[in-house]
């Protein structure tokens, strides 16, 4: 707009005029914008809240938390104490029930990859409608209500004389991870290219070598989210576990449920449940990554 | 080993749709067998129906005399390469051409040389440590080529596998692809919808059409002795031209190719609706006053709506049916002689 | 050489077997087989035993008692607390969830982190949820809720005191917890509707309301479908968290045929609620599709 100062040295050059620059909004910040980090702020208050909860419960002397008339939302002090008398208690089951429930979740887990992959290979390759058909049953299985199964479920077990068993507890509660496997695994099987089993036919492969050894190795992350996704399920279930569990060693989130309820101490249950939640954090972050939306969408429009 | 190829009355359909139709014929040993026609009429059908990927309803497929109808694939002793090649994608290019022998229970030390040796031979020693994704198209065609090489198979069947490349490196796979059958002295059965690959690799092309083969034989006589319409019309750069005609009393069509009627004085005339210049003559497309459209070749080219007067040489008539009559004097090679005019006068 | 040709009139070439022309359709589903049978012994047959259980007492064997003494016991209140429950859950799951997801589908900073914030409480058990929403919002005047209370000055509420402000209670607990399953389910939906027809929808002079109404819900459709099978039908059973805060007070179904087998009063009063619980997660389901179209 201005040209510049001409210096007696150097010829002045007529610079052609500019336009002017076109106006910027002087804020930064429009509402908008402003709008959606309030929701964001708003949400994630909602949702980190029971979880900061829990903390204090475990952390801060009770006096402050259960026996308080207005709990403190700041921790006016942290201790221990509450984790070692809830973890140590003469008799207490948390070992026993912890390794119970890990026992039950990696069974669950397995479970689901062995039946999951037969069955999600076999829906793969039938027909679209028959697939659209088994699969929602295996989705109607997820809806039946987990108190009317378990209790014709347990007296089958009283009868067998597995009731109790890890195992009983185990294949009751694949119940719940065999539908979301599944789906799982058909998406990542129909993601394969389509004449790699072929090949590996041709190639002289029989049927099940070429399964495992050309469709299986490639679903491995789908493989991995499925296990995950079982074991956590397995983990947080207390439903069957209540109606199936051998009364002298229930699985931890039965434990938890009893005392919260009444049977043993809150601050039991409490930090029972401290320890139950910090590897489900770990793999809720670690499974993050598996379920972006466009794995799931591919079973959905399957 | 090298192997006969036989269809005896080969049916299959998909639901409703028939994809072959009572279907025989034979691939000699040795031969490289082209099977080419529009795209999707089924022609992926019948090799996967010898390699044993599709089921057969009806009929019988042998291979040496061997009934292989029923066999799973993995009994057949049949190479394949697929179009998208199917490498196996977690494995590198060495356990990929390895495959087949490991399937086949083959111990390490018998394996590398094999595999060494088909590397050597497709030119592709240096990647045999690479993962498939990190290897160029061409290059993927020849490590599925030497997978479908390395356990000496009694027959090749190859599903499209040129047309995923550039056009460039389709040209010269092309060569090296016939060179090889040519060495290896094998059975090739390749499916293909370009005329051009057929041409150039075959020893003899099945054309199908409707679920049959509406013919078997060299391509030089697809081209010049067509024993359909169909055939005519697509075999070619240029449809074959039809007109009406008569002949012995029957009403059909008259075909020629644009090479053999001359432009320029004769019984027939045609309106000219495009003019295009190939090289130092012209193709024109014509509009006969009957309405057929004809195309025609001239040494000089014309403006559009010139009428022009053309004589046809030679001519293949085919009845209402779009079969061929036979006439006592065609019997399928190029080079007869023309018919006079008076003759083309009379198909009218 | 030949040409294929008709062979009117000779004997008919051989005709494979239905195994053989059908063995690619056919043999995928051996490997269906062993997950339906594990499917219909541990769900199917006991879901139908317990209907058939329902109908029985140990002294007849065919009989509506155990429907009637449940009636009589305030069986429609449990059914009533139940069906509030589920539409109060789902409406406030699905109205948070589409808000996060519609942030989800932009672009700003600290997105990742919010993704993660919103599916964390996935990973927290329920019986850990409702630990902590215990603390929350319990039946004293104490808590968490009302220590917040009385950061804005409000005075302190007693949640757990009437039968509407304790089922609100569960309502609220239960859809913090899942409402991270349809945010995931959501976002899927989100991702497959194409950027261009919201732009379509802006160039012919549609605001940000109208396109979330003509673009966005007609796109998430199936997978709202999806969700609400899945979710509602969990709502339905909500069990663990509704134990463990109120109780048996106000009943829901669930707590009740837990209630009921537990006590010892028999299986059969049991299953006769149970079945109930059932029906009414079948008319849901056949509502859904209905109503949804398919799937």
């Amino acid at each position: 707009m201005t040209d510049p100062a001409p210096s007696s040295d150097r010829p002045s050059v007529r610079t052609p005029p500019r336009a002017p620059a076109p106006s910027r909004p002087v804020r930064k910040w429009q509402w908008s914008q402003v709008g959606l980090y309030a929701a964001v702020v708003a949400i994630s208050a909602f949702l980190l809240f029971p979880i900061y909860v829990i903390f204090l419960l475990a952390f801060v002397p009770q006096k402050y938390t259960f026996f308080a008339a207005r709990p403190a939302l700041l921790p006016p002090s942290l201790t221990l104490a509450n984790l070692q008398a809830g973890l140590s208690t003469a008799g207490s089951p948390f070992l026993p029930s912890l390794y119970l429930s890990l026992e039950l979740a990696f069974m669950v887990g397995a479970i689901a990859i062995l039946i999951g992959i037969p069955t999600a290979y076999g829906l793969s390759r039938l027909s679209a409608r028959l697939a659209y058909g088994l699969t929602t049953v295996m989705f109607v299985v997820n809806m039946l209500p987990s108190i009317t199964i378990a209790i014709p479920i347990s007296v089958q077990f009283i009868k067998a004389g597995l009731y109790g068993s890890p195992i009983s507890i185990a294949l009751t509660q694949e119940l719940l991870a065999l539908p979301i496997t599944v789906f799982l695994l058909v998406g990542a099987f129909q993601g394969l290219p389509k004449d790699l089993e072929n090949q590996a036919r041709v190639d002289g492969a029989s049927r099940i070598r070429a399964i495992f050894g050309s469709l299986v190795p490639l679903i491995r992350p789908a493989l991995v989210a499925s296990f995950l996704l079982a074991w956590m399920l397995s983990w947080d279930e207390s439903t069957f576990a209540l109606i199936l569990y051998n009364p002298s060693n229930p699985p931890l989130a039965v434990e938890i449920f009893l005392s919260a309820t009444g049977r043993g101490s809150v601050i039991e249950a409490v930090a029972f449940s401290f320890v139950a939640t910090v590897p489900v954090i770990i793999l809720v972050v670690i499974l993050q990554k598996y379920l972006k939306g466009e794995d799931l969408a591919v079973g959905v429009r399957g | 080993m090298t192997a006969k190829l036989e269809f005896d009355r080969v049916s299959k359909s998909f639901g409703k749709r028939l994809v072959a139709d009572d279907v025989s014929f034979e691939v000699n040993p040795g031969e490289f067998f082209v099977i080419l026609g529009p795209s999707g009429e089924g022609k992926s059908t019948f090799l996967r129906m010898v390699a044993g990927i599709e089921t057969v309803d009806s009929g019988t497929i042998r291979i040496d005399g061997r009934d292989i109808t029923h066999l799973p694939p993995n009994k057949r002793n049949v190479s394949m390469v697929f179009q998208n090649y199917a490498l196996y994608p977690n494995m590198n290019v060495y356990r990929n051409i390895a495959f087949p022998l490991k399937m086949q229970y083959f111990p390490p030390e018998e394996i590398e040389p094999k595999v060494r040796d088909v590397a050597r031979i497709l030119g592709i020693t240096e990647i045999l440590d690479r993962r498939v994704s990190q290897i160029s198209g061409g290059q993927q065609q020849r490590v599925a080529l030497a997978r479908a090489i390395v356990r000496n198979p009694s027959l090749f069947l190859l599903d499209e596998p040129l047309s995923n490349l550039d056009a460039r490196v389709r040209f010269t796979a092309r060569a090296e692809l016939k060179k090889i059958q040519r060495d290896l002295g094998q059975t090739f059965l390749f499916v293909t919808h370009d005329q051009k690959e057929a041409e150039a690799l075959s020893d003899r092309t099945g054309v199908i059409h409707q679920g049959r083969f509406e013919q078997i034989s060299r391509f030089s006589e697809l081209y010049d002795s067509p024993q359909t319409r169909w055939i005519g019309d697509f075999v070619g750069d240029v449809p074959m031209n039809y007109i009406a005609g008569r002949e012995d009393g029957v009403d059909g069509e008259v075909g020629f190719r644009p090479e053999w009627a001359e432009v320029g004085e004769g019984p027939q005339s045609a309106t000219v609706e495009v003019s295009e210049r190939v090289g130092d003559s012209a193709l024109l497309l014509c509009s006969t006053p009957e309405g057929r459209k004809v195309y025609l070749h001239s040494l000089r080219s014309y403006a559009i709506g010139t009428e022009v007067h053309f004589a046809i040489h030679r001519r293949i008539f085919f009845d209402s049916n779009g079969a061929r009559r036979r006439l006592p004097d065609e019997v399928g090679s190029a080079g007869l002689p023309g018919d006079s005019p008076a003759r083309a006068d009379a198909a009218r | 050489m030949a040409v294929a040709n008709r062979q009117a009139g000779l004997a008919p070439a051989p005709v494979a077997t239905f195994w053989q022309r059908h063995r690619d359709q056919v043999f995928p589903f051996f490997f269906v087989i062993p997950a339906l049978i594990y499917v219909g012994y541990f769900a199917f047959y006991p879901a139908a035993d317990a209907v058939y259980l329902s109908f029985q007492t140990p002294i007849k064997s065919f009989t509506f008692f155990n429907y009637q003494y449940n009636v009589q016991q305030g069986m429609y209140t449990w059914i009533e607390n139940t069906l509030w429950v589920t539409a109060g859950a789902l409406a406030l799951q699905f109205g948070l969830a589409l808000a996060i997801a519609s942030i989800l589908a932009k672009q700003f900073r600290g997105k990742m982190v919010f993704a993660s914030i919103a599916i964390l409480p996935i990973g927290i058990a329920t019986v850990v949820a409702g630990i902590a929403w215990n603390q929350i919002l319990p039946g004293t005047g104490a808590g968490y809720g009302n220590s917040v209370l009385a950061l804005f000055g409000a005075s302190p509420v007693y949640w757990l005191n009437t039968p509407s402000g304790a089922l609100a209670a569960v309502v609220v607990a239960d859809s913090w917890k899942n409402t991270s399953l349809v945010v995931i389910i959501l976002v899927a939906g989100y991702a497959s509707i194409p950027r261009a027809l919201y732009q379509a929808a802006a160039i012919d002079g549609a605001g940000p309301l109208r396109q979330f109404r003509y673009v966005t819900l007609p796109g998430l459709r199936s997978y709202l479908v999806i969700a609400l099978l899945i979710r509602g039908a969990q709502e339905v059973n909500i069990f663990q968290l509704a134990y463990e805060m109120i109780g048996s007070y106000p009943q829901l179904l669930t707590v009740q045929v837990y209630d009921l087998y537990a006590s010892g009063e028999g299986v059969y009063l049991a299953s006769s609620a149970a079945a109930v619980l059932l029906g009414i997660i079948s008319i849901f389901i056949v509502a859904v599709l209905v109503l949804g179209g398919r799937k």
